[in-house]
């Protein structure tokens, strides 16, 4: 088991109860979607899963790291296991694609030969070797993107969570993203992604888990639950 | 490597205020500076008094010379005396007559020498200290065929507060020239860190561990440090070149005293640094 969520619930100060008694598991190699309208809850389980946020019930675990006993150390480690990506890509302007995905990789303290070497080979692996040195303000959304996704996937995670990773961009090339994700859960990694595009969850037939107001409402392959 | 471009880059970003930021920690460095070393001067001083401390013993009128042996005998006993020298009271006439100068004929009116004869102890300088100097004095004084001590009790007394004021002003100086630097560069940091909020937020979703995030801004702390450190103890070593014109006995702060104040300047910048890092780092977005 990668991750499991044991009866989790969520309040926030505010009052809100963003998630309410939540069980699920996602194992290694799966392709797992989470869906369901804003507010459903899905952002607040994907900051769980890299521990930004923590169960206020319950207790969430991924891979040897539980919410109930994590230091900052340990949540440190626990994000070189989980890749993210974000809706608005969060990639750093000043730095260039090269510096935005060796980012990690300094962080892990990996020599600047290692660096080079496993930058280009995740920057040819999302199609983007000639992008190099630009700064991603004078890429494309779906070319940040991809930026975004390369920096995710510098320390080869296990897991990779997308909150919405085609929010801003066009009917094409959100496509074209799904394709990346498919094609980097191929290459044995869990990928989660948290979309409220039902119809392009449904087409690509996988497990997809749905949310409304907090609550986990079905779980299953390729059936993207009432909302 | 990385850390270091980090910590330069980020005194480059904030610029004016890093300009700023280091103009207020010299100026506040260099009025501590400026007390230390007049501190180091007036230690000067009371090391030099130390070294002309002297205890002048008197002898009874008409000591016999068996008394006079044995009296020598028992000095020689005392430990903490490096030199004495005996001063007959022919020399002491002597010696008044050339302080008197072109008055000493007054001293022609004189019918007989009315100078005792004194030995003029030096104490070992580990033992020139003012309560050092009283307890030998009063232990020779009880010694028979004395009839006197003196001894500059009352300006090593004096010359000894002094010193220890000047201390005691020193660490107060210290204490609010140690805040004010805290409280610049925590405030220089602070807009940095604001202006990397992002930065710091991305390298900490990609599993940096704090102590990665906060070193380039440790490390600003030590840059903006050093440099308020270099410009301040060349500011007041200039200050001593000039006093050392006209008081060539000036001395500069020794060795012990500058790796201290250097020392102070640095840990109070990087302590800045560390209450802005700890405050922010707590603080969730």
């Amino acid at each position: 088991m990668l991750v499991e969520f044991r009866n989790v619930s969520k309040n926030y100060p505010s009052g809100l109860m963003a998630v309410k008694g939540v069980d699920l598991t996602i194992d290694r190699g799966e392709f797992v979607l989470l869906v369901g309208p804003s507010g459903a809850g899905k952002t607040t389980i994907m900051k769980m899963i890299y521990m930004d946020e923590f169960p206020s019930h319950g207790e969430v675990v991924v891979g040897r790291y539980s919410s109930r006993s994590v230091n900052d150390r340990k949540i440190a480690m626990l994000r070189r296991q989980v890749g993210v990506v974000f809706q608005e890509f969060r990639l750093l302007r000043d730095l260039t694609v090269f510096e935005n995905i060796a980012l990690p990789l300094r962080a892990v303290g990996k020599r600047e030969g290692q660096i080079k070497k496993r930058v280009s080979n995740v920057l040819y692996s999302v199609g983007l070797s000639s992008k190099r040195h630009q700064f991603p303000l004078k890429l494309s959304g779906g070319e940040q993107q991809r930026v975004a996704i390369a920096r995710a996937m510098a320390l080869r995670p296990p897991i990779l969570l997308a909150d919405e990773p085609t929010g801003n961009l066009d009917p094409d090339t959100s496509e074209q993203i799904f394709e990346l994700l498919l094609d980097i859960n191929r290459g044995g990694t869990s990928v989660l992604v948290a979309t409220h595009e039902h119809d392009m969850a449904g087409r690509l037939g996988k497990r997809i888990i749905t949310l409304v107001g907090g609550r986990l409402v079905s779980d299953g392959d390729g059936i993207a639950g009432k909302e | 490597m990385y850390i270091l471009k980090q910590a330069f880059s980020g005194i480059k970003r904030a610029g004016f205020m890093s300009v700023a930021c280091i103009l207020i920690t010299t100026f506040s460095l260099l009025i501590f500076g400026i007390f230390l070393l007049a501190t180091a001067n007036l230690r000067e001083v009371l090391r030099y008094a130390h070294e002309k401390v002297e205890i002048v013993a008197f002898l009874e009128d008409g000591i016999t010379s068996a008394r006079m042996d044995s009296l020598e005998a028992e000095l020689n006993a005392i430990p903490f005396i490096e030199d004495r020298t005996y001063v007959s009271p022919g020399s002491a006439l002597e010696r008044l007559r050339e302080e008197f100068g072109t008055r000493s004929f007054l001293l022609d009116a004189l019918e007989e020498n009315p100078m005792p004869a004194s030995f003029e102890i030096t104490l070992k300088p580990q033992y020139r200290l003012k309560d050092r100097v009283v307890s030998v004095a009063e232990r020779i004084r009880k010694l028979p065929g004395i009839e006197d001590v003196s001894y500059g009790r009352g300006w090593i007394a004096r010359l000894e507060s002094l010193v220890r004021m000047l201390a005691l002003i020193d660490i107060c100086v210290g204490v609010v020239v140690g805040v004010a630097s805290i409280v610049t560069v925590s405030y220089t940091v602070r807009l940095t860190l604001f202006a990397r909020k992002e930065h710091i937020r991305v390298l900490k979703l990609v599993g940096a561990t704090d102590w990665f995030v906060m070193l380039p801004f440790l490390l600003e702390g030590v840059i903006h440090g050093l440099i308020s450190v270099a410009i301040s103890l060349s500011v007041v070593y200039g200050a001593y070149r000039v006093i050392e014109v006209r008081i060539p006995q000036a001395v500069y702060m020794p060795p012990g005293m500058i790796l201290f104040f250097a020392s102070f300047g640095v840990i109070s910048a990087v302590l800045g640094s560390w209450v802005s890092l700890k405050t922010f780092m707590r603080a969730k977005d």
